[in-house]
């Protein structure tokens, strides 16, 4: 071996260089951490509750698929990776899978980016989050599977999510919402496969990720709610249960101001339903007002009403009506704060 | 009026009071639109509603078949009518196929569903949501009133009256068959 190679002089006393080849393999590496070449991740648990800064080496940044772009190679300090955990750069999570081996000098593994955050709700009651690392993200699904009578979606997702104590709960069947959390309905899928073998390495201490597989399955509206997390953001749970509400005291503000939601007439022979929102001088939505409603015509007999909710639905089944028109009033304290007139029309069918 | 003219009729009467039956609609639960009609949300269509075009999948049908993908979880009515005969050139068939499935996800009442198998058994139905819906159907059509509820002539089970039907592996649902009766129609407007 030549010296002019080794970053340091080597170790002359004993003669033999091997001696400063093991000396120095991972001093070495650490010495690149301080260039330029390395970069300072975050590595985050699986949770993000727990963030450490660390030096690595970043590589595969310049992939030529798509595939390959959305996986890198990590070089860290030995003894510092763990599969299941995140490291944070590019403003990203990037989940570790992957076996981790060292060259005695440095360690590798195997970074896949994150690019769903995946939401549920324990058994707690408690919302869980974990960024999901996608895998075999081509696939030859057309989207849809067509009968002769019936047409439903179709369409698989993999990926990783850590193995926690979270993680280790879900179960086959259990709901997820993966699309856009402003969508109308967000496609939902169910968890059809949780394979642990091939990724658990937590008899060794490295840590490991869940490799699961969903399906398309169908949205339900009675179930799957839009709820607002704590920091505001408004996102949909599946199989959403809501907590018990604390009793709040109904309260009738001074200047209230209401509008009345329905269409302007009514099919003969059909129901529509009616609803009231209130707000206040500023504008500001106002939810806990005690209002009631009142129909003013001359035929108030012929007018079928059921309320549920603070909304009103209406009938009327009498042909001879047609042409006629009615008020739909909200009346707050003895007051009247907002009216439509609704007409009588023929029937639809 | 001619007999395909009679056929369409019977499917167009059935679905009016299918619409009508306060039971099958809170079994079919429709999603409401504040824009749209509660039949307009039953029949779907393509509506214009103040410049927007809104659609509505429908959840009862007088085809035999559900267009757009179902991306919800629903139950589904499809009206069908068959004529396979007509005796002695003076008395036509019709077999009235009513085609009811769900979601299997819905299927099961329970005090968790909507409707709550509570409230179904306030009304003297029981079992699951297909079980009552069929149970809802049959009494609107086989019933005393079958005859008051609306120009529907003199409906009879027929043939494999109730029958199990499994579109895919997604669904779960039940035929139900009926025969109605009526007279050989011939148009008498003949243009030569």
């Amino acid at each position: 071996m030549k010296e002019w190679y080794l970053p340091n002089p080597p170790n002359i006393t004993s003669g033999y260089e091997n001696d400063a080849i093991s000396e120095y393999a991972q001093s070495n590496f650490t010495d690149v951490l301080e260039t330029m070449f390395s970069d300072t991740v975050l590595l985050c648990n699986s949770d993000l509750s727990e963030q450490t800064e660390i030096k690595c080496i970043i590589q595969g940044n310049m992939s030529n698929s798509q595939s390959k772009s959305i996986e890198r190679t990590v070089l860290f300090p030995i003894g510092s990776s763990v599969v299941g955990k995140y490291i944070y750069f590019n403003n990203s999570y990037w989940l570790l899978t992957g076996y981790p081996g060292n060259n005695k000098s440095y360690e590798k593994i195997v970074a896949t980016l994150c690019t769903f955050k995946l939401r549920w709700q324990a058994s707690s009651g408690k919302i869980i989050e974990r960024w999901l690392a996608p895998t075999n993200i081509t696939n030859s699904m057309s989207g849809t599977d067509r009968n002769s009578t019936l047409i439903m979606g179709d369409n698989y997702y993999y990926f990783y999510l850590p193995t926690d104590n979270e993680t280790k709960k879900l179960k086959r069947d259990m709901r997820f919402p993966i699309d856009f959390d402003d969508a109308a309905e967000p496609e939902i899928y169910s968890l059809d496969n949780k394979k642990i073998i091939g990724s658990n390495y937590q008899s060794s201490n490295k840590g490991g990720n869940l490799l699961l597989t969903v399906s398309l399955d169908t949205f339900n509206k009675d179930k799957d709610k839009q709820i607002t997390l704590e920091d505001g953001t408004k996102v949909w749970i599946a199989d959403y249960i809501s907590p018990t509400p604390t009793p709040v005291e109904p309260t009738t503000p001074t200047d209230v101001f209401a509008t009345i939601s329905g269409r302007t007439d009514l099919n003969v022979g059909y129901s529509r339903t009616y609803s009231a929102t209130f707000k206040d001088a500023d504008g500001n939505s106002l939810t806990d007002v005690i209002y009631s409603w009142n129909i003013v015509s001359s035929f108030n007999s012929k007018i079928t009403s059921t309320e549920s909710n603070g909304k009103i639905t209406l009938t009327i089944n009498d042909q001879t009506l047609v042409g006629q028109t009615f008020k739909l009033q909200v009346i707050v304290d003895g007051n009247l704060l907002s009216e439509i007139e609704i007409k009588v029309s023929q029937s639809l069918y | 009026m001619s007999n395909m003219s009679k056929a369409s009729e019977y499917k167009s009467n059935v679905i009016e009071l299918l619409m009508k039956n306060d039971m099958v609609v809170k079994l079919l639960n429709p999603t409401p639109n504040e824009n749209l009609d509660l039949s307009e949300v039953l029949l779907g269509g393509t509506f214009d509603i103040n410049g927007e075009t809104v659609t509505e999948q429908g959840y009862i049908f007088d085809y035999y078949f559900i267009d757009d993908t179902i991306t919800d979880t629903k139950s589904f009515i499809m009206v069908e009518i068959d004529m396979p005969e007509i005796k002695n050139g003076i008395f036509v068939s019709y077999i009235l196929h009513l085609y009811i499935c769900s979601n299997k996800d819905i299927v099961r009442l329970s005090e968790h569903s909507v409707p709550t198998l509570s409230q179904i058994k306030a009304e003297g139905y029981m079992g699951n949501r297909v079980d009552a819906l069929c149970d809802a159907i049959d009494r609107m059509l086989n019933g005393n009133n079958a005859m008051k509820a609306g120009n529907i002539g003199d409906v009879i089970p027929y043939g494999q009256y109730r029958q199990i039907f499994t579109p895919n592996n997604k669904f779960y649902g039940m035929r139900l068959t009926y025969k109605v009766r009526n007279e050989n129609q011939v148009d008498v407007n003949c243009h030569v």
